[in-house]
């Protein structure tokens, strides 16, 4: 790689990790938005026996059980943050592509919820083991879907599958329920991804026409025999 | 005499509807709504002492809520509590007519010192709509 080449990664790289944290910690911080408000909740209910007025326990029991589910909530992000976080640790690693696939899907729930839109999986069959770079691989995906929401008329359903190629390696396919209009932002978005796909020794296909883009197939070779 | 009514708006049910209930403690009539749209909707049909907003919502966002609101209504009185408090956002919304701009988690106190600065503002705007249609009508008379 040259210098221009280093750049262009590492602003690239620096953006997915920045994206993520950012819609990550937003996420997180609406869950303490919410804690702080059942606790002061609980605080005004308390303030009712300093005045001798009844208090109902059911209530206070309701408000406990809506505490105890966004700290499920917050619990689930930050390992999300923290397994994203771990990704970069080596640049190439044994990856597990069905874990990772729904890692990178969890991560693009909200960006789908903000567009109205809504994101599925289809990983039939066992879990793939690859050895690729996990960070690089969740950039293309993450790409994808991110082009695919860029379209979302409201209530449009993605679809992230994969499947086993036939040479022993993988297919990941992101897929519109309707078809998304190519313009030339989206065309850039997947020169990026192919670009990606080169670095990863995969392939990237488009399907089907000159003016649509319904599918995107991600071909991944197989893991080198150790 | 009439509660004053205060407008919700923001996409996470749990967190509206738990400030609601401490606003509605506090001698509030509390509206909530989880969309820009739905706003817009509940600020045609009720007059609101203050609006509280949040920025990041799907479909429309709060920015361009904001910016609606004020154009239906210019005397709307506009909260902006968001977890996506940037100083260029803060700034982009007092632009737009803001009366503030709070970072979520924020204490109940300081949401009700910003109601009460709301319904100040909106009754001295309201003082002044009253004077220019006495004014006009005074003129129109030759008076």
């Amino acid at each position: 790689m040259d210098g221009t080449s280093d750049r262009f990664w590492q602003e690239k790289n620096l953006a997915f990790f920045g994206a993520v944290s950012a819609s990550l910690s937003h996420e997180i911080n609406n869950v303490f938005t919410i804690i702080n408000e059942l606790a002061g909740l609980l605080d005004d209910h308390m303030l009712r026996l300093d005045q001798d007025l009844p208090i109902d326990p059911k209530k206070l029991k309701e408000i406990s059980e809506k505490i105890a589910k966004q700290v499920r909530r917050g619990e689930a992000l930050v390992k999300l943050l923290n397994r994203f976080a771990h990704s970069a640790d080596h640049w190439i690693a044994e990856v597990g592509l069905r874990e990772m696939l729904e890692r990178i899907v969890t991560i693009s729930q909200r960006f789908a919820m903000l567009n109205k839109a809504g994101i599925q999986t289809q990983f039939p069959g066992d879990e793939l083991l690859l050895r690729t770079s996990p960070f690089l691989l969740q950039q293309a995906v993450f790409h994808c879907i991110r082009m695919e929401l860029a379209a979302a008329d409201t209530k449009r359903m993605i679809t992230v599958g994969m499947e086993r190629s036939a040479g022993g390696g993988a297919l990941i396919l992101v897929e519109s329920a309707d078809p998304v209009r190519r313009t030339e932002e989206r065309d850039a978005e997947l020169a990026f991804i192919a670009r990606c796909m080169e670095e990863l020794g995969g392939t990237l296909e488009r399907l089907p026409g000159e003016e649509t883009i319904d599918c995107v197939r991600l071909g991944l070779p197989p893991a080198p025999e150790s | 005499m009439a509660e004053d009514k205060i407008l919700l708006v923001d996409d996470e049910v749990e967190f509206t509807n738990a400030l609601a209930e401490r606003m509605q403690t506090r001698g509030l009539e509390v509206d909530a709504v989880d969309s820009g749209m739905a706003a817009l909707e509940a600020a045609r049909g009720k007059d609101f002492s203050a609006i509280i907003l949040d920025l990041s919502m799907p479909g429309m966002d709060g920015i361009e809520t904001l910016k609606r609101l004020r154009e239906e209504n210019p005397d709307l009185q506009i909260i902006v509590l968001t977890g996506r408090a940037t100083v260029e956002k803060g700034v982009e919304a007092m632009k737009l007519g803001a009366l503030d701009f709070l970072e979520k988690p924020v204490d109940i106190q300081k949401i009700m010192e910003k109601i009460e600065l709301a319904k100040g503002k909106k009754r001295l705007l309201m003082t002044k709509r009253f004077q220019e249609q006495i004014d006009n009508i005074l003129k129109k008379k030759g008076w």
